[in-house]
């Protein structure tokens, strides 16, 4: 599968992203897949699971900057509402975002894991 | 990029994505340097210091985020003449007025569009640049100005030597004397300024080389006196006396007709120094009469100066005695009264004369 046809499974900002990787599809689909290695959702769960706030603000805040430059828009909105959630004081939100944000993940790393 | 050197671009964030996506767009125009923290990158700006153009720099990070950088930088003074960028995903009202405060020149919002960020990052690049060759050229033209008022200076001083000279050589002497006065009175402002004494307290290295160049002015009257009482072997009679008196007016008259002598401070000390310099402390000299401080200082000393050398000298009507003897001859207020610091002054620079 190629990058462009992703949009078929999940929501893709493609010609944006594209234009940031400088035209470049073989380097964007590069970053897509270090996705399936990164370990910033795994350290996001541990905090989760922890109640350790500043590393949820942290690592959704990182979550944050790879899905918006990757395109992948709704990972980005969800993970920006986690970190306003931190922010605001509201922790209740964090335990409602969080299912989403795990659900939009295991579907990236699938969608992710068919790229050429 | 102009004639500087600063041709590197310092990225610094801790996503590797995020360096290789600015990497990207900037790397045909630029050297890219690559930082994962604030640490990092203050080791980086030590190691190319000079040749970092801007720097694109993340807020959250491990080790030294963004903002513990900014801090670090402006406490230490490090880097401030490189325009700063925050990129980040977080570009809240609070971290914007932070951003700021700490003089970074924009702030970014992640995902950005790469053109607009070539933009608004080039265009400051640019102003920095210009700033940069200004600052350049201004340094450059400071330094021609400083090297032409040298020049104007040094020949105004020749100018003013040659006067004095030619009116030294009209009275069959060497030119000595004017250097002699040159040197002792300079050496006297110096004394004095150390010592602390009232007027000459705060006088300047250049005030003092102003006094000093315009002391050789002091005998520039003489022109107007005739040859035959200006180089007489014996004694003058009283009416020719009183005509050789006349050189002080007649120097500080022409003093005062040359153009442009209030643009001119030697002109106003050597206007000073024509009129007064045969004034004596207890009211005895000539032509105002003037009578302790009411004779600058500046005067004085060259008055001082101008008895010590004409004692030290062979003239055509006298013979020439020891310093020594000079010495002791003005100290015991036989050439008539000085003003007791400059005396005293005299006495502790006399050893070396």
């Amino acid at each position: 599968m190629k990058v462009s046809e992703m949009n078929q499974y999940v929501k893709v900002d493609y010609e944006a992203s594209l234009a940031r990787f400088m035209g470049r599809e073989d380097m964007y689909a590069r970053f897509l897949k270090k996705l399936l290695k990164d370990e910033t959702f795994q350290k996001l769960t541990e905090a989760v699971e922890t109640h350790n706030l500043p590393d949820i603000e942290r690592y959704a805040h990182t979550l944050k900057g790879v899905f918006g430059n990757l395109g992948l828009q709704e990972g980005f909105e969800t993970s920006n509402e986690m970190v306003k959630a931190v922010r605001e004081g509201q922790e209740e939100k964090i335990g409602a975002f969080y299912p989403l944000l795990r659900e939009q993940m295991e579907k990236y790393l699938n969608v992710i894991g068919q790229l050429d | 990029m102009g004639g500087t050197e600063k041709n590197c671009l310092l990225i610094v964030d801790d996503v590797e994505m995020n360096r290789a996506i600015l990497s990207g767009i900037f790397e045909d125009e630029y050297r890219i340097v690559e930082a994962e923290n604030g640490k990092q990158a203050l080791e980086m700006l030590e190691q190319y210091e000079g040749q970092i153009a801007a720097i694109l720099l993340d807020v959250v990070m491990p080790e030294m985020d963004g903002f513990g950088m900014l801090h670090y930088m402006k406490e230490h003074d490090i880097g401030q003449d490189v325009p700063i960028f925050l990129i980040t995903a977080d570009a809240s009202e609070k971290n914007m007025y932070e951003g700021y405060r700490l003089g970074v020149k924009d702030i970014i919002e992640k995902p950005f569009i790469p053109f607009f960020l070539k933009q608004r990052i080039q265009s400051v690049v640019d102003l920095y640049c210009t700033k940069e060759q200004l600052k350049d050229t201004v340094e450059h033209q400071a330094e021609i100005i400083e090297e032409k008022v040298e020049e104007v200076n040094a020949l105004s001083r020749s100018v003013i030597e040659t006067l004095a000279l030619a009116i030294e050589f009209r009275s069959g002497e060497t030119g000595q004397h004017i250097q002699h006065i040159y040197g002792l009175t300079k050496r006297l402002l110096r004394e004095l300024r150390n010592k602390g004494y009232g007027d000459c307290r705060g006088l300047t290295d250049e005030q003092i080389e102003q006094i000093a160049t315009a002391s050789m002015m002091h005998d520039i009257g003489k022109i107007a006196i005739p040859d035959s009482i200006l180089n007489k072997p014996g004694r003058l009679t009283p009416e020719e006396y009183e005509q050789m008196k006349m050189h002080s007016l007649k120097g500080a008259e022409m003093i005062e007709r040359m153009p442009n002598i209030n643009g001119n401070p030697v002109f106003s000390y050597a206007y000073d120094i024509c009129r007064h310099h045969h004034e004596r402390w207890d009211g005895s000299g000539y032509p105002d009469h003037l009578k302790g401080e009411e004779n600058s200082i500046y005067a004085q000393i060259v008055a001082l100066a101008d008895v010590y050398d004409a004692l030290v000298s062979e003239r055509c009507y006298k013979k020439a005695f020891t310093k020594e003897k000079a010495v002791e001859m003005i100290a015991q207020g036989e050439c008539g009264a000085f003003h007791p610091s400059l005396i005293k002054a005299f006495l502790e620079i006399a050893g070396e004369l």
